[in-house]
């Protein structure tokens, strides 16, 4: 059976290597020798036949049963046979043949080799017999696979009876198709899909799909009423095509239809599934994604698409109404650089709200990798510090939180701090409503667990209001607060509270600044408590080969933003340095050259800016000279 | 096969292009070397007598005929930001601690004043960023990026004038005060467009004397005598070109006699200097569409505002992407190295 893996990787390398250029060749030669091709195709069909013809002579004299079998790991597939079903193989699916030596009976059980009618119901193979004999036999179809197959890859049979109409709804729930989320995934998706075992028969639900109208037109045009076991065959085709087609959702049966017609051609099988315009695809297929959000507030509708898709400034618009740098790239751009985006973006965030950029990094970091998500979060400032903050409070006991709200506590004659956050964060100990409820409850027996303190912005606070009569309400001035910084009074029963004080001198750097503290900056303790690898990138060769290698990487770095973003930030004097940090997370390469994906802490999260790869460097290499500890900080996180 | 000759392939052209890279860098524009790390340099004199540096310790000095003072004292990794007058009467110092520890884009920074050359203790004047002098340093201005308010400070009295931008908090604006009362100042209107705001502090009226047409247009401003010069480039997108203007000061209203000294269909960084009689600044002269990559070259324009000339190209310096000024050095920097465009550089190197 070696022998048919190993053809199946000669057909692989050889025949599209050297025999189809030869061909072609061939043809080129053949022309100038004025020989049609249409009869060198024919000449092939011929010898075929020929050949067949000659196998089914050469199996009729060796009749078959098993108990003539010396083994069973002596059957092989019969050499002319096995050239016979590469012809017939579509290209795209040779793939799979080259997984392992039972994947070509996955192919001929799925129907994915393209044999002529008269051919597809008969096997040959060779054996050995009891006598140590070579013999050339044939059985039917569905005999060799129930007798040999069986014996020989019972992985087959199992996996194909998975996938029969009766097991098929339970098998694709309990299977986990998981179509990529963007670009740079879509390669790995189709390497795998090319690898899986399952695939071919993915394929043969879509085929069976795709061939369902052909067979109904055919069975309706049926006139012959003698051909009686030709109907009935049509008839079962269609019924399971049809049960197929009642189990796979549309969406499924798009992404796997797109997937197997271009097993051979990834790069364009990539540009269907993400069309080229992917704001057509997110409307589509993500309209609730916080991406359309972001650029269709709550009007997600055909009109927002067409200003998305035609509108040059319409994002820059958009993204200047959410508290981050701004302009933000034109949408074009925006959405080459949203299909390419490999860090995890589903929700939305301000950084200007934030106050604290490396939080903001940080957070995206740790929202990457799928730690501290929080559903409940509703004001978007607090997507870019909660999951920091839930990090330090998980590691450090927010021991280094340098933010809080502190009292009097007269009995015991101290003073008592806790560590907060701006903004309503639900059940974290730190959100700024339960810290005042927490802190009244204290100095005024406030009962914050039966009636929460509420934050309301300064333009929605009217005492006139009865709900504002009774109970405990932080009243915030929207301009000046920050999620790290805030202007806000405490209201409690119309009576103003304010027996605390503020205390904020919030630190949190991401890389070391001196050897003393490098196990305190947030990189390293990411490292140390959650296992993220993290590597030094200093170069470009670097950067392509870690990128490629882990599929979940991405890169952060802290540089001097006039170097990054001249234009926005130029440098008014020598040793300027603003620093900034950043993430990448996609590379692009033209002329030689070399540009990356970037979001700074600044920017939107929806809102990747392309920088070539030269500014990236020049940012990096200035922020490193005036560095306390000389810090070349970019580096490849991974799991 | 393939993939193993295109490795070669890469390896071999790898430094013969670098080679040549560093060729025409070294051969067109001197790096500007110095003897103590140019990381410390904060401020050169024209005359390359008096030097202002920083050290790691917290401390900022100057030094002058092989003597130095100090002038303040600071934590550990401070850094600072130095202003001068171009009176040279005027030190302005923006003292922002530890960088690489707590840098926060809104923050306001400590910022204190002290006479130039003086041993006299820097004296604090307000919490900000990017302090810059008018009327022979008789004017002070700043930008609190915590209430987004220029303030303007004559003696002891202060004014503040709140920016419409409310929606990018990373925008700091330039301020140049051309009056005892007139401030002129960029800004960003609510949707987002650039804009030049002429204010009078007395009458508290504003005046509009530019607006971009499109909404990633970058504007910066400079002064030279009694002109003002504004740049105009597309900070996102490559769909239209850039401009420089110039109108008069005090020959009846700004807004109407702007006069274009120099369009292009290319989009330029420009990043002006207005330095003597000229500005220079960066014009694209190639461009990776794909990558947003530019390949500038240094130009300058004489200010004449009656007799406007065409832009003359400096040098061709493909990695430019600043241009700016220390002592009489106009420079460049390029991987943390600096590039001098234009300037004595023999004097600077040896005392430095």
């Amino acid at each position: 059976m070696w022998q048919v893996f190993f053809q199946n990787l000669w057909n692989k390398h050889i025949r599209g290597g050297i025999l189809l250029p030869a061909l072609l060749l061939f043809t080129q030669i053949a022309y100038a020798e004025e020989v049609g091709l249409f009869e060198r195709f024919n000449d092939i069909i011929q010898s075929q036949d020929k050949a067949f013809a000659k196998l089914e002579a050469e199996a009729e004299n060796n009749s078959f049963a098993v108990g003539d079998l010396k083994s069973f790991e002596d059957i092989t597939l019969n050499t002319t046979f096995i050239n016979f079903l590469m012809l017939n193989t579509p290209l795209r699916y040779q793939h799979f043949l080259t997984r392992d030596e039972c994947s070509i009976y996955d192919l001929m059980i799925t129907d994915l080799i393209e044999l002529p009618e008269r051919y597809r119901s008969t096997v040959f193979f060779d054996y050995i017999d009891k006598k140590g004999n070579v013999k050339t036999t044939s059985l039917p179809k569905s005999r060799f696979f129930k007798e040999l197959v069986s014996q020989k890859c019972p992985g087959v049979i199992k996996i194909s009876r998975n996938f029969d109409t009766a097991n098929l709804s339970m098998t694709l729930k309990n299977l986990s198709m998981k179509f990529p989320q963007n670009k740079p995934l879509c390669e790995q998706y189709f390497e795998k899909f090319r690898k899986d075992v399952t695939s071919p028969y993915l394929c043969h639900l879509v085929e069976n799909i795709e061939k369902l109208p052909r067979w109904e037109a055919q069975a309706r045009s049926i006139s012959n009423k003698n051909k009686i076991a030709f109907r009935r065959e049509l008839q079962t085709k269609i019924a399971r095509a049809q049960k197929y087609k009642e189990v796979l959702t549309p969406e499924a049966f798009e992404k796997i239809n797109k997937t197997c017609s271009y097993l051979d051609n990834i790069k364009i099988g990539c540009n269907e599934i993400f069309l080229d315009n992917y704001w057509t695809y997110l409307y589509r297929e993500k309209s609730s994604s916080p991406i359309m959000k972001t650029y269709c507030a709550d009007k997600i509708n055909a009109k927002c698409l067409a200003n998305l898709s035609k509108e040059t400034y319409y994002c820059t618009e958009m993204i200047h109404k959410s508290n981050a740098l701004t302009p933000a790239p034109t949408c074009k751009e925006l959405q080459k650089t949203i299909k390419n985006s490999r860090l995890k973006m589903e929700y939305s965030d301000c950084p200007g709200k934030v106050g604290l950029e490396s939080a903001v990094t940080f957070s995206r970091i740790l929202k990457h990798f799928g730690f501290y998500q929080n559903d409940t979060i509703k004001d978007c400032s607090m997507n870019g510090i909660d999951p920091t903050a839930a990090f330090l409070k998980e590691f450090t006991e927010l021991d280094q939180w340098n933010l809080q709200i502190c009292y009097d506590d007269k009995i015991n004659r101290k003073e008592v701090c806790q560590p907060v956050i701006f903004g309503e964060l639900g059940d974290r100990d730190y959100s700024l409503s339960h810290v005042i409820g927490k802190v009244a409850n204290k100095l005024r027996g406030y009962n914050y667990q039966e009636t929460p303190c509420e934050i309301v912005d300064e333009e929605d606070y009217k005492p006139a209001l009865l709900k504002f009569k009774n109970g405990c309400f932080i009243i915030k001035e929207k301009r000046y607060c920050r999620a790290t910084n805030c202007n806000f009074k405490v209201i409690i029963s119309e009576r103003i509270f304010d027996n605390y004080t503020v205390k904020n001198n919030l630190k949190l750097n991401l890389f070391p600044f001196n050897y003393v503290k490098e196990k305190e900056s947030l990189i390293k303790l990411l490292e140390n408590n959650k296992k993220i690898k993290v590597d030094s990138i200093p170069n470009v060769t670097r950067f392509k080969s870690v990128f490629e290698a882990h599929p979940d990487a991405i890169f952060v770095g802290e540089g001097c933003i006039e170097d990054l973003y001249p234009i926005k930030y130029k440098r008014m004097r020598a040793n300027q340095c603003r620093p900034v940090s950043f993430i990448v997370d996609y590379i692009y390469e033209a002329k030689g050259t070399f540009a990356m994906q970037i979001r700074t802490a600044l920017d939107h999260v929806h809102a990747p800016r392309i920088v070539p790869w030269f500014y990236v460097f020049s940012s990096l290499k200035e922020y490193q000279l005036a560095h306390p500890i000389n810090l070349w900080s970019f580096r490849a996180l991974y799991q | 096969m393939p993939s193993i000759n295109r490795i070669i392939l890469i390896f071999t052209l790898i430094p013969i292009f670098s080679f040549a890279q560093e060729e025409r860098l070294t051969e067109k524009l001197p790096e500007l070397k110095t003897k103590q790390s140019i990381k410390n340099i904060r401020y050169i004199s024209k005359d390359g007598k008096v030097t202002y540096y920083q050290k790691s310790s917290g401390q900022l000095q100057y030094s002058t005929n092989f003597d130095f003072v100090n002038v303040m004292d600071a934590p550990k990794n401070t850094d600072f930001q130095l202003t001068v007058s171009e009176t040279h009467n005027q030190v302005g110092i923006e003292l922002i601690e530890n960088p690489y520890q707590n840098y926060r884009w809104q923050k306001d920074n400590e910022l204190y004043l002290v006479g130039y050359k003086e041993k006299s203790k820097p004296v604090k004047i307000g919490e900000g960023t990017s302090i810059s002098f008018h009327q022979d340093a008789g004017v002070v201005s700043y930008f609190k990026p915590s209430t987004r308010a220029i303030v303007i400070k004559r003696g002891e009295t202060e004014k503040r004038i709140k920016i419409v931008n409310d929606n990018n908090p990373f925008f700091i604006p330039q301020v140049i005060a051309i009056g005892p009362s007139d401030i002129i100042y960029t800004d960003i209107n609510k949707e987002g467009f650039h804009a030049i705001i002429l204010y009078n502090l007395l009458d508290q009226n504003f005046e509009v004397l530019y607006k971009t047409k499109y909404l990633s247009m970058d504007v910066k401003i400079c002064r030279h005598e009694d002109y003002l010069v504004a740049s105009l480039s597309p900070d996102s997108g490559h769909l239209f070109g850039t401009n420089i203007l110039m109108a008069p000061l005090f020959k009846g209203g700004i807004a109407k006699n702007w006069k274009q000294l120099y369009s292009s269909t290319t989009p330029d960084n420009l990043n002006m200097v207005c330095r003597g009689d000229s500005i220079y600044f960066l014009k694209t002269k190639d461009l990776i569409f794909d990558l947003n990559l530019k390949k500038n070259a240094i130009y300058k324009i004489k200010l004449d505002y009656d007799n406007p000339t065409p832009a003359q190209e400096v040098y061709s310096f493909e990695k430019a992407t600043s241009l700016f000024e220390l002592g009489n050095l106009l420079l460049t920097s390029v991987n943390g190295k600096y590039y001098i465009i234009e300037g004595q550089i023999d004097k600077e190197s040896q005392k430095l």
